[in-house]
């Protein structure tokens, strides 16, 4: 009777209050468990951070040539290199063309292998460890081996689609809102914004769904669409509590990363402080943070794959309570 | 399944007590020798290049330079000369000049697809850390590289040729020096340092 009368546990109010799937601090402690006992997950870890995955947002990384273009323009105007430049026939301008785009194409085929090779790998070694075994670089990439395709169909099919999709609707109707003025000019501002919530909607969603989404394909062997399909269903269903993980996962991540950062910070700004008056001091505190930042460094490296290898661990376990409850 | 999953630790157990395991430095024998055979096209190229009249001929021969070599050349490694040379005779050739061989845990060639993966995803994971994974084989008991446990391969020494291959990685080495020295020479003393020195006034 006195219990029913407590309020609710912090942790408590971020899960779906009819049914219990998860709490954060069980997902927390049970990860906390398996990552600190499993090194190999941390290099897994560390290489799902690395590959960074290809969602299409990052790719106009590949064509970012913002402080290329100034030494280019310049050598640009030199009289030699455009004399140079025109005399090249357009035959070799084109096969150029075409292996840079052969090239970029290779690139990006290995980067999205690699990417779903090591999101399997870590998932297949977080399920080792919660299945009591200890999880081994042999084990985890030969499992992971079945579920590259469909794992590379997610990363790469909807994020494409809805990509093409949004460039279609918005490219069209900033073209027309830019043709147009007055009251219609409104009108479709209106719709732009409007369209743009719709479509944040579907982001949010595709991203909700493509946790468990990959779960489901690593460890239930589906195929990437099945699972994506079944991903979204949960995610309608689990939309709040999964929110409220994906928020504690990045608060505590930035709070783990941002301590060393902080401390290196606060060395390097005394010593600039401490520089016109006690010499000695400010350079042994430069020297130290110098020397500390090369080793945070490394460290902040592994911590990245360590952290990765956290949330995944935290959305696996979650996967793991709600498994066949919701598809 | 479990009949099965016995034989194959047996004939694994048996291929590792037959064959020596390669270690780091082997390896790495192998991998300068195979690092000095793909720089002899770029030491001919640099002949070629630093060879020009001019700052636009320079600038045309670089240009011929990418397109026959430096792009095409990642081509030519990723999908031949470590993939399809692995799957089919066992070995790169650095790797086959220093007498090793690289199979599966029963001693079989590798499929392309799993060569493939190994010199691309597999190199990419054992470079991760500061190139650890690579470093990991010194330590390990099997001789194994990250690359190695993630594709099911290893690397044995079929024959110890490692003198052999020093020697041509001498040669190969003596070979590009001059090569390279020349190149440096044709453009210090070319037409080409001359024609840069009046555009930079």
């Amino acid at each position: 009777m006195e219990e029913d009368n407590l309020p609710p546990k912090p942790d408590e109010v971020l899960s779906d209050p009819e049914s219990k799937d998860w709490t954060i601090s069980e997902l927390y402690n049970k990860s906390f468990k398996i990552v600190k006992s499993n090194p190999i997950l941390w290099i897994f870890g560390l290489t799902v951070a690395g590959a960074g995955g290809l969602d299409f947002s990052n790719i106009s990384r590949v064509f970012d040539s913002d402080s290329a273009q100034e030494p280019i323009t310049q050598l640009l105007q030199s009289d030699v290199l455009g004399a140079s430049v025109s005399n090249v026939g357009t035959g070799i301008w084109i096969i150029l063309g075409i292996e840079i785009v052969a090239f970029i194409i290779l690139a990006l085929t290995i980067s999205v292998i690699y990417s779903a090779w090591a999101n399997g790998s870590l998932i297949n070694g977080i399920e080792d460890t919660l299945a009591g075994k200890k999880a081994t670089i042999k084990d985890s990439s030969e499992k992971s081996f079945k579920s590259i395709n469909s794992l590379a169909w997610l990363q790469i099919v909807p994020g494409l689609a809805l990509g093409l999709v949004g460039l279609g609707v918005f490219g069209g109707l900033g073209v027309l809102a830019t043709a147009t003025h007055g009251i219609a000019q409104a009108f479709l501002i209106i719709l732009i914004f409007l369209i743009t919530l719709i479509f944040l909607y579907f982001l949010i969603y595709l991203a909700l769904s493509q946790i468990w989404a990959s779960r489901m394909v690593v460890l239930d062997m589906k195929g990437g669409k099945e699972a994506l399909v079944a991903g979204y269903h949960i995610a309608k269903k689990k939309k709040w509590p999964m929110i409220g993980l994906g928020l504690v996962n990045t608060i505590a991540s930035m709070m783990v990363v941002l301590v060393p950062i902080a401390i290196l910070g606060l060395l390097v700004f005394l010593g600039i402080m401490l520089a016109k008056s006690v010499t000695v001091l400010s350079t042994i505190l430069i020297t130290l943070a110098i020397t500390l930042g090369i080793v945070a460094a490394i460290g902040l490296m592994l911590l990245g794959g360590i952290i990765t290898a956290f949330k995944a661990s935290t959305w696996t376990i979650a996967y793991k309570n709600i498994r066949g409850k919701y598809e | 399944m479990t009949c099965n999953t016995n034989m194959n630790n047996t004939q694994s157990f048996d291929f590792a007590q037959d064959h020596r395991p390669a270690g780091f430095w082997i390896r790495f024998l192998a991998y300068l020798l195979d690092w000095a055979i793909l720089m002899l096209p770029v030491s001919l190229l640099a002949l070629y290049v630093t060879n020009a009249a001019s700052l636009q001929d320079l600038f045309y021969r670089l240009l011929v330079s990418v397109i026959i070599w430096a792009i095409p050349s990642t081509f030519f490694y990723t999908f031949f000369y470590t993939s399809w040379l692995v799957s089919r005779m066992q070995a790169t050739p650095g790797k086959y000049l220093t007498g090793l061989r690289v199979t599966d845990n029963n001693g079989h060639s590798l499929s392309y697809k799993r060569a493939f993966f190994r010199y691309t995803v597999g190199y990419a994971f054992s470079g991760i850390l500061f190139g650890l994974g690579f470093f990991s084989i010194a330590r390990d008991p099997e001789k194994l590289a990250w690359h190695d446990k993630a594709t099911g391969s290893r690397v044995i020494i079929l024959r110890p040729l490692w003198l052999i291959a020093i020697l041509i990685l001498l040669a190969l080495t003596i070979v590009q020096v001059f090569f390279w020295s020349q190149a440096i020479n044709q453009i210090t003393s070319g037409a080409i340092t001359k024609q840069a020195g009046s555009l930079t006034i």
